[in-house]
Formats: structure tokens, sequence, C-alpha cells
């Protein structure tokens, strides 16, 4: 009894962390809009199988519809293994911020008698509670809102049938649970690991002991990720650029040791300078160089990906609309049914593009944000030393373009790789290289992410030194 | 930049003017905490003087806002030179003085020999590692020079924080209880190493300590009450 007690005010002292928070809602929202899609499967199939004659009847007169819908759900699919993907590395990162927080709140447990199996028990127990009441309620509130959504379409004369298959809900639901117990799995086994002492000393720092464990989620996502689209070709090819990512991004790293090493060129004295800060944080900014490099590649594939299909696809419907009835008399008496059908497509491509960048977006700027504070400590030190505000502003631009640099180069090569084989193998078109657009892309993303993160350290160094000393 | 300003402004003297300063501290409760009212005080150049007090009496808070690291709520606060007269901004003071923190608050991406260069680093010493391992001998941490800062105690932690303070030659150093975390042997001698620094390269010093005695070695002392107000002069 007494030990439930304990475990309530622990509970109750966990759900005051924002990281809890956080984990809860991220969880939420990738089962809630993964719920959604789902339960819009059974009225897509109903449709499906009601003109599928009239698809196949299309397919042989060669009609570019047939296509079209065949690289949309292609398209789909491979959207819904990068918002896996995704999701999972967000649940990951997030998972691990809330694992630094609650070793201090276990070395107070510690310290006062708990034991460290309990300890790691009630870390599995919160776990367990949070993703249990997120995917309850995002599975409730995906079916209020499929009804709302139904019957507004109903209410405007367009013809939705609300009924759904619990199978499909279930399917995501339990795909969901799987990528969460995925993703927290390397926390639970960093409190195992971690000996009692260094527990209590706080010494271990948590970015250089679990960065090796990122790896593994990401590959372990990757796998489940391949599992659920069934399409272990492009899951290969997967790890194995993220593999290649991961040697380019430690080539850099090295090349840039190797500048760092010529510091003190009175000249660029302060660019020099910069590039050390950079190699000597490395350990610590491996995790976060490597969720944006890779929420990146998604963010570009998904981007280029989504252009390409809605060029597709929205002269096939403008083909469907205008020419259709001269060309194919057979066609006619469908032509609202292949419409109807076009335009559904059309919208979940749209509406899953959006989600994904929106996904991507929100985890770039959680992690600058993150990174960001990270280095507030340390900025607040070397104002401190007597580095003038000017001098910081310098110093911080410079690092940041170069830790942008490190990211955003395998990045590049990385999505250039991944969209040649995704249109390859899951498109079945021919991708042509446009360098001028990658190019683009990547200095929009370098100056891009530069620019945020030097306005967060400009605003830091606004604040009081002994503010940005005592908030570490 | 900062070396040859380093170079330009060395050992011409600076002093710290305090003024009418109040301050309170923002807390949870109702009614912000006060901790000064019309509290005035002046460091002179060359000048050698404690700031004694008790937990909570605000020690650490006057530090700050005497090096310029905080601001006070009201007050005002002027840092002159001594050669030409002049009222130096906040960040000119900055470069001209160290800090020994408490909290120590060293880099633990840096190992111990860095994190004691720091401050010459970002002068753009060519010399700075050299000079580092000169102090971490001074304070008997050479052996640890490669080493982690995260791999050491306390005491050690905080020798390496007074190394850092001293490799830059401040005309004025500020000390937050220097030798709280040392044993008696090292605490006498780290603070006499403190001590003859000072007096040798003619640096004031502004010692924070609870400890009576240690405030009692320097030239005077200044004690803080519950709310202090303009008892210091």
């Amino acid at each position: 009894m007494s030990a439930l007690r304990g475990l309530w005010h622990l509970f109750r002292i966990q759900l005051k962390n924002r990281d809890t928070l956080f984990l809860f809602l991220t969880l939420f929202s990738i089962a809630y809009f993964l719920a959604v899609i789902s339960l819009s499967a059974t009225p897509a199939k109903l449709l499906l199988q009601d003109n599928l004659s009239i698809l196949f009847a299309a397919h042989e007169e060669g009609h570019p519809l047939a296509d079209a819908v065949r690289m949309a759900k292609a398209f789909i699919e491979l959207i819904a293994l990068s918002l896996f993907v995704l999701g999972g590395i967000t649940l990951a990162f997030i998972g691990s911020r809330l694992a630094v927080s609650n070793r201090y709140l276990f070395t107070v447990c510690l310290v006062n008698g708990v034991s460290k199996r309990r300890c790691v028990v009630f870390h599995v127990v919160i776990l367990t509670f949070i993703g249990t009441v997120a995917l309850m309620l995002a599975a409730l509130l995906s079916v209020i809102t499929w009804k709302v959504l139904c019957a507004a379409a109903n209410a405007f004369s367009f013809p939705l049938s609300s009924h759904y298959e619990w199978r499909y809900l279930l399917d995501v639901l339990v795909m969901c649970f799987i990528a969460y117990a995925v993703t927290q799995l390397p926390n639970v086994i960093f409190f195992l690991k971690l000996q009692h002492s260094n527990l209590v000393n706080a010494n271990v720092h948590h970015g250089e002991s679990t960065w090796g464990l990122y790896a593994f989620v990401i590959s372990g996502l990757l796998l489940c990720a391949g599992f659920y689209s069934c399409n272990w070709q492009i899951t290969l090819f997967l790890i194995g650029l993220t593999l290649v990512c991961l040697l380019l991004l430690f080539v850099t790293t090295r090349l840039f040791l190797i500048v760092a090493k010529r510091k003190f060129l009175s000249k660029w004295r302060l660019f020099f300078l910069s590039v050390d800060m950079v190699s000597k944080r490395i350990g610590v900014n491996v995790p976060y160089i490597i969720i944006i490099g890779l929420s990146v590649t998604i963010l570009i594939l998904s981007l280029r990906i989504t252009d390409d299909i809605l060029h597709l696809l929205n002269p096939t419907l403008a083909f469907v609309d205008s020419e259709l009835i001269q060309t194919n008399s057979r066609f006619v008496e469908h032509e609202n049914k292949l419409k109807e059908f076009g335009y559904l497509v059309l919208t979940m491509v749209l509406i899953f593009s959006a989600f994904i960048s929106l996904l991507s977006a929100s985890l770039i700027t959680t992690l600058m944000d993150s990174s960001a504070r990270d280095v507030q400590y340390r900025n607040g030190l070397m104002l401190s030393l007597g580095l003038s505000n000017k001098d910081f502003w310098y110093l911080s631009s410079f690092e940041w373009l170069v830790i942008s640099f490190i990211t955003f180069f395998p990045a590049a090569v990385c999505s250039h790789y991944l969209i040649r084989e995704v249109y390859q193998a899951q498109l079945g078109i021919a991708y042509q290289a446009d360098w001028t657009w990658l190019l683009i892309n990547i200095v929009m993303a370098t100056l891009g992410t530069a620019i945020s993160v030097i306005w967060l350290s400009g605003s830091q160094a606004k604040k009081s030194i002994t503010v940005l000393l005592q908030n570490s | 930049m900062l070396a040859k300003l380093e170079a330009k402004t060395k050992r011409m003297g600076t002093s710290v003017h305090l003024e009418n300063m109040s301050h309170q501290l923002a807390s949870h409760a109702a009614e912000p905490r006060q901790l000064f009212r019309q509290f005035s005080m002046q460091i002179e150049p060359e000048e050698r003087l404690a700031i004694v007090g008790n937990s909570g009496s605000g020690k650490s808070t006057l530090m700050s806002i005497l090096a310029g690291l905080q601001k006070p709520s009201d007050g005002k606060i002027t840092f002159i030179c001594s050669k030409s007269g002049q009222a130096l901004d906040v960040a000119r003071f900055r470069q001209r003085c160290s800090f020994i923190f408490q909290q120590f608050y060293l880099l633990p991406e840096l190992d111990v020999m860095h994190n004691v260069a720091l401050p010459l680093t970002l002068r753009g010493d060519s010399k700075a590692l050299t000079k580092s391992l000169v102090w971490l001998d001074k304070v008997g941490l050479a052996h640890v020079a490669r080493a982690s800062v995260t791999s050491l105690s306390n005491g050690e932690q905080q020798r390496v924080a007074i190394a850092r303070a001293l490799i830059s030659s401040p005309e004025i150093l500020f000390a937050d209880e220097p030798v709280s975390h040392l044993d008696r042997d090292n605490a006498v001698q780290m603070f006499d190493l403190i001590n003859e620094f000072c007096k040798a390269s003619a640096t004031s010093l502004v010692l924070a300590t609870r400890d009576i005695d240690l405030a009692k070695q320097v030239e005077r002392y200044v004690t803080l009450a519950a709310t202090s107000e303009a008892s210091a002069a």
C-alpha cells in the first residue's frame, strides 16, 4: 500500500513535467491523424470496389487516371512511412528528454531509499500510462471527428459513408503503440545500464551516452516502417542511406576538426574558434545533427514528391474533365464517380503532405530551440569571461553556419539518392536530377536554421548573464 | 581585437561605484523579496575587500551586480578607468575582471586544460594552453590536465575554476565562496595563492564569504544584514 502511495506521489510529480505533456501530445497527434486516415479507408475501399470495373476499363483503354491512382496510392504509402519514421524520431527525442529530467527525480528517490529497480518500473508504468491514454483518446476523438466529417459532407450533398471497420483502427493503434515502445526502450535500457554512482553523481551526459541508441531507434523504426508499408526494398535502401549519411557526417566533422587545428590565425580567429567550439561539442550535438538531418531529408523528399505528384494528378483530372467525354463514351455515365474518386485522392495527398511538412518543421524548430537552450550556459559563461556582444554574435553565427553545413550536406546527398530511388521503385518514373532545386533547398535550409538559431542566441545575449548561467 | 584591447588597457586600474542601489528578487509569492534598499559602496583599484553575510543575505547577488553580470532593480553602477577617469561600458569592464563562481560553471565539453585556457582562448592568445598548464601546476592539478572536468571531485573543480579566473591577470577579481568546497589545508593554500596573486599583480579582490576568519585576512569587510541598507561605503 505504501509503495502504491509512493508511486502516486511520483506520478503527480511526473504530471508536472513539461516533457510528459509533450510526449503525450506527440503520440496523441500522430495516432489521431493516422486513425482518421484509417477510418477513411473503409469508404475509400467501397468507392474503389464500386468503381473497380471502370478503373480496369480505364486502364485497358490506356486512360491516365489509372496510372495517377496507382501513383497516388504509392505516394500515400510513402508519406505514411515517412510520417511513421518522423513521428518515431520525435517520440524518441522527447522520450530521451523525459529520461534526462527523470534522472534527477530518480536520484532524489534513490538517496531516499527507493531501489533502482522500482525507479525503472515506475518509468515503464508512467510511459505505459501516457501511451495508453494518448492512444485511447486519439481513437475516441478520431471516431467523433470522422462522424462529424461525414455528417458535414452529407450536408453539402457529398455522399460519404460513415461506416468504418474497427480492424483498420486497431491496426493503426497497435502499430503506434509498437513504435512508441520501440522508441522508449533505449531510455529504459539507459536507466538499467546506468551505474548507481553515476545516477547519484549525475556526471554522465545523456546526449553522449545515448547517441548510439538513436541509431538503434532509427533502424528499428525503419524496419517497422518497412513492415508497415510492405516495401522492403525502400526500407533497406533507407537503412543503407542512413549509414552512408552517418559516414558523411563523420567525414565532414573530421574535416572541420582538421580546420579547427589551424585556429588562432589572427584574421579568422573567431571563425576557427567557433569551429573549435563545434568540434568540442560534437559529442553532444550528434543526436541533434542526425535527427535534424533525417527530418530535412524527409521534408525535402515529401516536398519534391508532393510537387511532382500534384503536377501529375492535376492534368490527369483535367483530362478526365474535358477530354474523356469525347475520347470514350463508355465513361460518360461514370464521369462524376471518377471525378469524385480523383478529388478524394488529391485531397488525401494534400492533407498527408501538409501534415508531414508540419511535423518536420515543428521537429526541426523544437530541436533548434532545444539546442540553443543547451548552449545557454556556455554562452553566459563566455560573456562573463569578457566576450563582447559583437564578438559573441559573430561566434554564434559562425558556429551555427558550420553546424548547419555539417547537417545539411549529408541530408542533401541523402535526399537526392532517396528521391531517385523512390521515383524508380515506387512511382515507376525517371527522376530528373534537379541540382539547382536541391541546392536552393539546402542553401535555404542552412540559412534558415542559422538565422533562427542566431536570432535565439541574440535574444540570449540580451538577458542578464546571471539568468543565463542559472537557467542551465 | 580583444587581444589588442587587452594590451592597451592592461593595468590601468578600475574602480566600481555603486550608488543608491535597490534590488528585489522576483518570486512566486505575492510580494517580491527585497534584498537591498538604497545600498551604496565602492571598490577602489588594488583594494581587497570581503562581503560577509549569512546564507540568503544577498552576497552572490551583490557580487553579480558589482561584476556587471546582472542589473540592479534600481540605482546606479559606474565602472571608471582610474587612469583616464572615463566611465567604461559593461562589456569593456568585463574584459578587465574575472569571476570565481560558487557553482564553478565549467564547460563539460572541454577538458581541464582547455577550461582553464578558455579566457585566453577567447582573447586569441596563442600561448593559452601553455599558460593554462602553468596555472594548473600552481593549483596542484597538472596531473589531470587532460581529464574531463566531470571526472573531478567538487574540490578539484573549484581549483580549476580558481586557475581559470587567475590566468587572465584581471584588474578586479570577484571570488564567490572560492574555497568553500576545499579541505582546510587546501583552502588555506588556495586562499594564499589568490591573496598573493592580488598583492603581486595589483589586482582588486572582492571576496564573498560566510567565514569571518577568511574575511579578516583582507583589508576591509562589509557585513550584509537581512535587508542591507546604506551601510557599507
